[in-house]
């Protein structure tokens, strides 16, 4: 699992699922966060924290700039390159779900979910970025 | 497939999405208790979430409304604070609960052959507003909850066929 220090940039557009994401990363022990309301937002947080970030979690469907949006943006962005970066959808599409994978996503969350979706999810995606890192 | 079927899958994902969203994301057991073409629910809207649904056949307007009781009561189950009155701290949870129902539902709908595409919704505040336009069929689903009574208002219509 993550370093419990770890930072976690938190976007999406509505208050609501912010609180919501941010309490069930609470439950599961974290303790540093930052928010964004829309992806544009969000790089600018990524980018002010300076290297401080250890995990996104991000919406899918914002204004200005979608979270699959800013996911190309941080993969194409080799100082953010093996950043973990997981999408919160309300979206179950296949072909979502395929563009995301392509995009390079860390792992996804389909709404509704509970803590416990998240931490198993947040274990996989640490998983996987220790399996690149080895 | 035609408007009335396609209407009937509607709101049986949908009844099944806010079943699904309740228990998972509030911990909250739901059930649509009756659907119609008259408002059978007594209490008065406080709140409403409303947004459009497209497709390249079909348009409608999804809304869900609730008294300021049961939003409150959600809106507790599902970030853990409580508040006495609807705000601005709190009112986009009502946008969130119906994103949450139409993106259970619509990749549903869509496996049907549709392609409905996301949608945002957005938040009215008021006492009775009327949410869904006037001049469409609207369908009234009462659902009740743990936390109390709430209403789904569907619209669906076939799109003007262009010109040939």
């Amino acid at each position: 699992m993550f370093d419990l220090n770890t930072k976690i940039l938190v976007i999406d557009d509505m208050v609501t699922m912010r609180k919501i994401v941010t309490k069930a990363c609470k439950d599961l022990g974290f303790t540093q966060f930052v928010d964004a309301a829309d992806g544009a937002l969000g790089w600018q947080a990524l980018n002010d924290a300076k290297g401080t970030v250890g995990l996104v979690i991000s919406d899918w469907n914002m204004p200005n700039c979608t979270g699959l949006e800013l996911l190309k943006r941080v993969r194409g962005d080799k100082r953010y390159a093996g950043l973990p970066f997981v999408l919160v959808t309300a979206e179950a599409e296949q072909t979502q779900i395929v563009d995301a994978i392509k995009a390079g996503v860390s792992g996804y969350v389909v709404k509704p979910f509970t803590a416990e979706t998240l931490k198993t999810m947040l274990e996989a995606a640490h998983k996987k970025l220790m399996g690149k890192a080895a | 497939m035609d408007l009335k079927s396609t209407a009937g899958n509607f709101l049986s994902y949908l009844s099944e999405a806010v079943q699904h969203a309740l228990n998972t994301q509030m911990a909250c057991e739901s059930r649509v208790s009756a659907v119609s073409l008259k408002r059978q629910a007594t209490f008065a809207t406080d709140i409403a979430a409303v947004l459009q649904m497209t497709s390249s056949r079909y348009s409608g307007t999804l809304a869900m409304v609730f008294p300021a009781s049961s939003f409150l009561n959600l809106y507790a189950a599902m970030v853990g604070e409580t508040f006495a009155e609807i705000n601005a701290e709190n009112s986009d949870a009502a946008g969130e609960i119906i994103n949450i129902v139409y993106g259970v539902a619509r990749p549903k709908i869509n496996k049907l052959g549709h392609d409905f595409t996301p949608a945002l919704p957005s938040v009215l505040k008021g006492r009775d507003i009327a949410v869904c336009p006037a001049g469409t069929p609207l369908l009234y689903l009462l659902c009740e909850s743990k936390a109390g009574p709430f209403e789904l208002q569907f619209t669906l219509k076939e799109k003007a066929k262009a010109a040939a």
